[in-house]
């Protein structure tokens, strides 16, 4: 998972200082809020934090609000 | 400023929707649930696609030239068209980490049985990653090449199969609750058929565009066939027993035994899995990409492919705790909200466009 992270970082190493070069701060923003969200994400697994599975509330979401309706 | 440049021909397109429907779709066999008459549930699961691709390709040829994040700026006015369309890249977003799911779930169960998940999952994105990076037109082509490969690989694999097929475990027909049958029907029209909404973000890149739905109706149709002819296979094999497997069209290949020489040809079927699986998520990501840095206005989407492709494959650890959450998700849950996806938005965004078409007049 560090892999992930560290690949992460290599990736904003080579972009943001082109980006600030450049001036483009929309593109900067947009990146960084994206890797940023990639590196915590990577850093709470390899954490072992516990996080909810995504497949599973919408399984239980749909199981609770919708699936009557089409069955 | 137009973020991507490249052209796909209309043969191109074609390639790319048959690997785009064989995707994951030959891991989770669609029809499944219609048991013996999975091969009836496909034909009409490829029926109600065409459906919804009818309304994909009204969009595209109404909006000529535009992707799925232009088409919605256009019909509802630069907010809302925006707020849609956002909605619609994180559908494209969440089915890619799907996909990815599904893939390394096979490779973790069946292949690299030691291999930690998330080295599966970085060296697939780094290579999904490059060739987005490299844009539609370099997916086009690589398309060409690994679907012939792929379907000719297919077609042998179907043909020394025969002498394991058995006609009569296509019998009894009709053995299952018609509710229960529409519904498989109905799962494989949205998985994989309807999937090719993800398309809206491709048709802009064609260079005929005139040609759009015959070109469509022509990939979904070709990988409809492959569909079939998996299912058919698989049927014909194991009958009622596929049901006992988590991957029945691939345990189909450990069959396989020319002579007693040639024998564990599977991992041929599990090869042309990875690479058709690699073209899907492509298109996914590609797709993502390309809409995110649309609704931005950013320079570039290049910046976005890794970060992005990354983030799907961390999203894609954290779907389900097991492999039958994942199979039951897709056979049950995945229809119902894909829905809103493959045939609410597209069909009110034209509904819309029509009804603005008509007050203007």
């Amino acid at each position: 998972m560090l892999l992930i992270v560290l690949i992460l970082l290599f990736a904003a190493g080579i972009e943001v200082p082109k980006m600030l070069y450049e001036r483009h701060w929309r593109d900067l923003f947009v990146f960084t809020l994206i890797t940023i969200t990639g590196i915590v994400l990577g850093i709470l697994i390899q954490m072992q934090v516990r996080i909810p599975y995504v497949g599973v509330i919408i399984t239980r979401l749909v199981e609770k609000y919708f699936i009557n309706i089409f069955r | 400023m137009r973020l991507e440049t490249g052209k796909i021909s209309g043969s191109e397109l074609i390639y790319i929707i048959v690997a785009f429907i064989f995707g994951s779709s030959i891991l989770l066999l669609p029809g499944l649930g219609a048991g013996s008459m999975g091969w009836l549930a496909i034909i009409l699961g490829l029926i109600l696609g065409l459906g919804f691709a009818s309304i994909y390709t009204a969009l595209a040829m109404r909006f000529s030239g535009k992707n799925f994040v232009e088409i919605s700026e256009a019909v509802f006015g630069r907010l809302i068209g925006k707020c849609i369309a956002f909605v619609f890249l994180g559908y494209l977003f969440y089915l890619g980490s799907l996909v990815i799911t599904n893939y390394y779930d096979f490779i973790k169960l069946i292949l690299l049985n030691e291999t930690p998940s998330a080295i599966i999952v970085l060296f697939s994105v780094l290579i999904i990653s490059y060739g987005v990076w490299h844009g539609i037109e370099v997916l086009g082509r690589v398309a060409q090449g690994m679907v012939i490969l792929t379907v000719g690989l297919f077609l042998l694999l179907f043909v020394l199969l025969f002498n394991k097929m058995d006609i009569n475990n296509f019998f009894p027909l009709f053995d299952l609750p018609l509710k229960q049958f529409w519904w498989a029907a109905y799962g494989a029209g949205t998985f994989p058929f309807g999937e090719v909404v993800a398309f809206l973000m491709v048709f802009a890149a064609l260079n005929r565009p005139k040609r759009i739905r015959a070109l469509v109706f022509k990939g979904m149709i070709y990988g409809g066939i492959i569909l079939f002819l998996a299912s058919i296979r698989t049927i014909a094999v194991f009958g009622h027993t596929m049901e006992i497997f988590v991957y029945p069209f691939f345990q189909t290949g450990k069959l396989i035994s020319i002579a007693d020489v040639f024998t564990r040809l599977e991992i041929i079927s599990g090869m042309s899995f990875l690479m058709m699986g690699f073209l899907k998520i492509a298109v996914l990501l590609y797709g993502t990409v390309l809409g995110t840095a649309q609704v931005f206005r950013l320079n570039s989407y290049r910046p976005l492919v890794l970060p992005l492709g990354l983030l799907m494959g961390l999203v894609s650890m954290l779907n389900f705790p097991s492999v039958i959450e994942n199979v039951k998700h897709a056979n049950d849950i995945y229809p119902i909200y894909s829905t809103v996806f493959i045939l609410v938005i597209p069909l009110f965004t034209l509904a819309v466009a029509l009804f603005r078409k008509l007050l203007r007049k």
